[in-house]
């Protein structure tokens, strides 16, 4: 269930790079492409993306471009999100609902131009904004494989970025989220700061020339590509969940339980506002009783329920344990009632109950 | 100058003005609701018209049969007092074969079971089981056709809309559901033996439909077919003076109850105010306003070209655009100096409607060449001799003969349509001297109808004998799409009240019934 995409195996633009540094020959799909799994083992990436710097391929995602006169309005529509108040060259993440307000996907908006929007997604959409544009004056087309990015994590990442030529005068806004440079500035490249670390979006053709030149210029600053397992764990660690993993996207939903509305995923769209969803959000005016969150444990956490005073807490849905530092993180679903930082969860075992502790709310 | 009136000048406007159309246009100035009601065209029918198609010879040009007619219609309207009369009522059906061994397929089982036994000894008994089971399994689903489809507002039946839901709820039990999920041409295999009552079967289940008869699920159509009226009251029927002669007596229903009727008046795009419907524009540039609109469009013309398409909910969009409406059937009506002779056959059976089809594999050909944007050489076909019954039609000694040619590609003829309606010609009586060889040199005048030429009577989004197949994806709560579990519309104040609606096609005006009474719901309540 963790790719969501087609069964189509495609390779990345970065392909011929990440093959010549995947020493481990050890693969993974994602969105319909094969990335590196890990590039020399998990415990010295993990290494370097928390003392030094980790360079990632992230290319494997949907980028869906909508342009035209009406795109503020169709994507206002589309999304939770209104995308009038998205600035040329500033990034959102958004949600897009069905019409009974069951969370479809998630995905960064970007704003390249006065009426031209990118966005990414793991989630594979794409016939759902295309045939939803009919009516708009947009055209919605998929420049998935033609667009890649790159993510540069860890402590040295701004000192690379910055010898690099690339946008040391953009900051965060924490309450816009992240926010670019001027896409123009740097040629078309977009450049995405988020909690996490830094992301780099541009056409496929450029992305092999700004990996050598990340890494060249990192080689000092002991930058090491990081492959997806440990982008994994950094997610976890940073508590973010992903489609299809931790929720599941409504259009792949099999039981009524598995639905999500906004407010499950942490967002609050304006209900004044019309978009897709709304009426029924408006009708229904709750989430499913449960909130996403991150537990750690001294011992590692199976994906499995977990159990509070009184019976069932809810249920683990990724889970990861860091070589470098030896922590035992996941993210789970956990009842409204059980779900406070620092309360105390467990999961029986023949061994012994493991006890977890809820290290801190998911969306808070 | 165009003629623009500002303010709401009617509670209610009706686009269209076909059966269903008149049927909801007149229910609703029953009501005592200002009703317009707009016809594109210089006259009333849509599909159901008479015309002279060569001197002294007349014929439903388009619907031939009309039926079973909505009860509650035709009491509230009182359509036989204002002077609608039949000529033939339950019409039955006869497989019709070269050899004369023809198979009645009526009501009468033991008139049945005689002319399948002389095809296959087993057959006899299994169409007294075949017919019970379509009796009582239409009982059952009566209901659901005579009402609005709904799903439950909450529970899984609210997010899967499927039609296992209806049947649970009608009181269905599992085996004889399981029986509608299958093809007809399954259950039609595990029934009978003959290949004749096989064939005629099927091509009576799946005419109209774009689909092949081992579609999952069409096994349910001959039962749904029945459901409108399981006792066969008056079943299918013919009004004296064919199918215009039902609308000009609607017509007169809608002038006495007050409707105000409009020809030659085009709805091309709808108008709204804060969000919901406030009337219509006209293609001479008029508007009409009124606070509910009710469209007996198809819904792909209605949702996507009329400019309601931007505030549709993207799933009902998506739905729509993958809505199936394409046409599969041609008609061609043929004059005739005198009455073929059909090998064997009864002339009291030849008011029934007469099937020509061989056998399924035949019927498949047939689909095989519609897929490929062909017709077969062996076209499946039903026909009728209206004369027959009504002789006030035809010149003294004419006939005219009615037929609907299946599968036909909605492209076939495109490049050059008068090239196609001739090979169409050819096809239809070659294959019908099969059955009646003097046939052919009886023909005196032709008209005919491609799929295409359906469309440019109709709006032009499809031309679909049924208003869009009546697959299981297209029926109940589905049809034409999923709109949540609310009763509202999905545009305030626009309502469809055409075959692309549920209960779905044929000559029956419950659908126009239906949203009728969904509009004056929607009035009490403010929606």
């Amino acid at each position: 269930m963790s790719d969501l995409s087609a069964r189509s195996v495609r390779r990345s633009p970065l392909h011929l790079k990440t093959a010549e540094a995947c020493v481990s020959d050890k693969w993974i799909r994602a969105c319909g492409f094969t990335v590196p799994l890990v590039y020399t083992n998990e415990r010295e990436e993990c290494e370097a993306l928390s003392a030094r710097a980790g360079l990632a391929d992230i290319s494997a995602r949907h980028c869906w471009r909508i342009d035209g006169p009406d795109a503020v309005a169709f994507l206002g529509f589309a999304t939770t999100h209104d995308a009038a108040l998205i600035e040329a060259g500033q990034t959102t993440r958004v949600l897009w609902c069905d019409d009974s307000g069951f969370v479809r996907g998630e995905g960064g908006l970007s704003r390249i131009g006065s009426r031209c929007f990118e966005l990414t997604s793991v989630v594979d959409d794409f016939a759902w904004f295309a045939d939803g544009a009919i009516g708009f004056d947009v055209s919605v087309s998929d420049w998935t494989g033609q667009r890649g990015g790159l993510a540069l994590r860890g402590p040295n990442a701004e000192a690379i970025l910055a010898l690099a030529g690339f946008g040391a005068s953009s900051g965060t806004d924490p309450v816009k989220g992240p926010t670019t440079s001027d896409a123009a500035e740097q040629g078309q490249i977009l450049l995405l700061r988020a909690a996490d670390g830094v992301e780099l979006w541009m056409d496929a053709a450029g992305l092999g020339l700004v990996w050598d030149r990340l890494m060249r210029v990192g080689a000092g600053f002991g930058l090491q590509p990081i492959g997806a397992g440990v982008l994994s764990l950094d997610r976890i660690e940073a508590a973010l969940p992903q489609p299809g993993v931790d929720w599941v996207p409504a259009q792949f939903a099999l039981r009524q339980a598995d639905l999500r509305v906004p407010l499950d995923l942490g967002v609050e769209p304006g209900l004044m506002r019309r978009f897709n969803g709304v009426e029924a959000l408006l009708a229904r005016r709750q989430g499913c009783g449960s909130k996403l969150v991150q537990l750690r444990s001294s011992k590692p956490i199976p994906l499995a329920e977990v159990i509070g005073k009184g019976g069932s807490a809810g249920h683990v849905t990724s889970a990861a344990s860091s070589p470098a530092t030896g922590r035992h993180l996941a993210l789970a679903w956990i009842k409204d009632e059980f779900a406070r930082p620092g309360a105390m969860l467990a999961r029986p075992a023949t061994s012994g109950a493991l006890d977890i502790q809820i290290a801190r709310l998911c969306h808070s | 100058m165009p003629d623009v009136m500002p303010g709401q000048d009617f509670d209610v406007i009706v686009i269209g003005g076909g059966i269903n159309g008149l049927v909801c246009a007149v229910l609703l100035a029953q009501a005592r609701k200002r009703v317009v009601l707009l016809e594109a065209q210089r006259r009333m029918g849509g599909m159901c018209r008479t015309d002279e198609i060569a001197p002294g010879f007349k014929v439903s040009t388009l619907a031939h049969l009309v039926g079973p007619l909505d009860a509650e219609v035709m009491k509230q309207l009182r359509l036989t007092k204002t002077g609608l009369q039949f000529s033939a009522r339950q019409i039955g059906a006869v497989a019709l074969s070269p050899d004369g061994r023809h198979i009645i397929l009526g009501e009468d089982l033991r008139h049945t079971a005689q002319s399948l036994s002389a095809h296959e000894a087993n057959d006899a008994k299994a169409w007294a089981a075949y017919a019970t089971t379509t009796r009582r399994l239409a009982q059952q689903l009566h209901a659901w056709t005579q009402k609005a489809a709904w799903p439950p507002a909450t529970g899984e039946g609210a997010r899967a809309p499927l039609l296992a839901n209806h049947w649970r709820r009608a009181g269905i039990d599992q085996a004889a559901a399981t029986q509608l999920d299958l093809s007809i041409a399954e259950l039609l295999e595990r029934t009978f033996r003959g290949h004749l009552v096989k064939g005629a079967l099927a091509l009576d289940a799946v005419m109209g439909n774009s689909f092949a008869p081992t579609a999952a699920g069409s096994a349910l159509l001959p039962v749904m077919r029945r459901a409108f009226e399981p006792r066969g009251t008056n079943g299918i029927m013919h009004p004296a003076g064919g199918a215009g002669a039902l609308i000009s007596v609607l017509e007169k229903a809608a002038d006495v109850a007050g409707v105000r009727v409009r020809t030659g008046a085009r709805a091309d795009q709808f108008l709204f105010e804060n969000g919901r419907i406030a009337g219509v524009h006209l293609a001479n540039g008029e508007a009409v306003y009124a606070p509910h609109v009710i469209s007996s469009l198809s819904p792909v013309q209605t949702y996507l070209k009329m400019g309601a398409e931007r505030d549709l909910p993207f799933g009902f969009k998506r739905r729509l655009r993958g809505y199936r409406m394409e046409g599969t059937v041609a008609k061609v009506n043929l004059a005739l100096a005198g009455l073929p002779t059909f090998k064997a056959l009864d002339k009291r059976h030849l008011k029934e409607r007469l099937l020509v089809c061989l056998s399924l594999e035949e019927l498949m050909k047939a689909h095989a060449a519609f897929e490929q944007g062909q017709i077969a050489s062996d076209l499946a076909l039903e026909a009728t001799l209206p004369s027959i019954h009504d002789p006030g039609l035809v010149r003294p000694g004419g006939h005219v003969m009615s037929i609907n040619a299946m599968y036909v590609p909605h492209r076939f003829g495109a490049g050059d349509p008068e090239a196609a309606r001739k090979e169409l010609v050819s096809a239809v009586v070659s294959r019908l001297r099969q059955m009646a060889p003097d046939l052919p040199d009886m023909v005196v005048g032709v008209d005919v109808y491609l799929p295409q030429d359906l469309a440019a009577i109709g709006d032009g989004a499809g031309c679909h004998w049924h208003g869009g197949d009546l697959s299981s994806d297209q029926l109940g709560v589905l049809r034409p799409a999923f709109w949540g579990a609310a009763p509202a519309p999905v545009v305030p104040g626009l309502h469809l009240c055409g075959a692309g609606t549920h209960p779905g096609g044929g000559v029956t005006g419950t659908n126009g019934r239906l949203a009728a009474e969904a509009v004056l719901r929607a009035m009490q309540v403010g929606a």
